[in-house]
């Protein structure tokens, strides 16, 4: 309990980045900056060695007591990504990493109508595909406004049945769950072909965002392909 | 593998996070007069009573210290009749969770009867960690206590 009440030694102030002084950290040479050094780091957690603050149990008393309707086992994860107008997403456990948005370099006499060309993923030259052309969306949306939003374009990386997927797409949202009773099918205006890759939509915030359905993607994706 | 990392008196132990269920804060516990003293009491689980084993007291012989890094972690138990129980630990100082290799376990040279939960032992930089396994936590006596068998099965 003694070491506890100790005073902590603000390192970080006294000869860190933070500091004045001109004689400098040893460790600073090593890690640059004092929040990637293991003091600063420590230091840190005994922010989560304090007292109970009162009413503090009372408060999460109320937030445990209550009934929880879904365990986290009947959710399932999803990522969801914008192109156009449009909210999808794909299960997370498919995604393998999200990147900025890179050069894609054309491939010539390819008549692949999803095939964008290949791209450069850490050192290894991946096809790209359309997800845009797949779902025959329109690429009408006002780029001012993205810049407002600070959205980003990015690249996802998907492992869909063992087959490795590239697709740019406009924004990534975020990471997001859904109860599998909340899917309601998507609106049977909607080609056919299409159709087959929606497994369903949910309302997530103010938006509708649509569930890729993995198995058809990458049979659609993978047939096609030459 | 991941592993969720508490410390009680120095000495730091890992739990599997496969067998956890829900890391959830402090709440207050309806204490249980004259049980073992590891019972730490019962808490209201989403409406149902789950009893929270003190892990302070069987690794130290003392309250765990009630702090913000304090936590009750709910792990889902198989007890000998193969049915699958919950149960709340109440651990000290559980503010990371570790990935480390699980060939890297090794064991510890050492069978303590009277703490079957204590499991194999890893090395880091800065010491050793050692597997606690939840479904030894409760004895003989706490499970009969715990989760007492309708009459007649027995």
């Amino acid at each position: 309990m003694k070491e506890e009440t100790e005073k902590l030694d603000d390192c970080w102030n006294r000869v860190g980045v933070w500091a004045y002084s001109v004689s400098r950290c040893e460790r600073l040479k090593d890690v640059v900056h004092c929040r990637n050094c293991e003091v600063f780091i420590a230091a840190g957690k005994q922010i989560l060695e304090r007292e109970l603050p009162p009413g503090y149990q009372q408060e999460n008393l109320a937030i445990l007591a209550g009934t929880n309707t879904a365990s986290p086992q009947d959710c399932v994860s999803i990522i969801i990504f914008r192109l156009g107008a449009e909210y999808f997403s794909l299960p997370a456990n498919v995604f393998e990493t999200v990147t900025e948005s890179r050069p894609v370099h054309r491939l010539p006499h390819v008549n692949n109508p999803y095939v964008k060309g290949v791209v450069n993923i850490s050192g290894e030259v991946c096809l790209c595909h359309s997800l845009m052309t797949v779902l025959a969306v329109d690429d009408c949306f006002d780029e001012s406004e993205e810049k407002e939003r600070h959205a980003y374009k990015r690249m996802i990386i998907v492992n869909l049945d063992e087959g490795r997927y590239v697709f740019p797409v406009d924004e990534v949202k975020g990471m997001a769950r859904y109860r599998p009773a909340q899917l309601t099918s998507a609106p049977a205006t909607i080609d056919d072909e299409i159709h087959k890759l929606i497994r369903g939509t949910f309302q997530y915030e103010d938006d509708r965002v649509a569930v890729l359905d993995v198995d058809g993607l990458h049979r659609m994706l993978h047939v096609e392909s030459p | 593998m991941l592993f969720l990392q508490f410390i009680i008196d120095k000495t730091r132990y890992v739990l599997a996070t496969g067998s956890i269920m829900e890391v959830v804060p402090l709440v207050p516990l309806q204490k249980q007069p004259n049980a073992p003293a590891h019972i730490a009491g019962l808490m209201n689980y989403r409406g149902s009573s789950l009893p929270v084993v003190d892990l302070g007291q069987l690794f130290a012989g003392r309250d765990a210290v009630l702090r913000l890094s304090s936590r009750i972690v709910v792990v889902n138990v198989v007890l000998p009749d193969q049915e699958t129980r919950n149960i709340g630990l109440l651990l000290e100082k559980s503010t990371e969770i570790l990935k480390m290799d699980e060939g890297g376990f090794i064991e510890p040279g050492i069978e303590n009867s009277q703490a079957p939960y204590l499991g194999k032992v890893i090395m880091d930089g800065q010491g050793m960690l050692q597997l606690i396994s939840p479904e030894n936590i409760l004895s003989t006596m706490d499970i009969e206590l715990l989760f007492p068998a309708p009459s007649g099965r027995r």
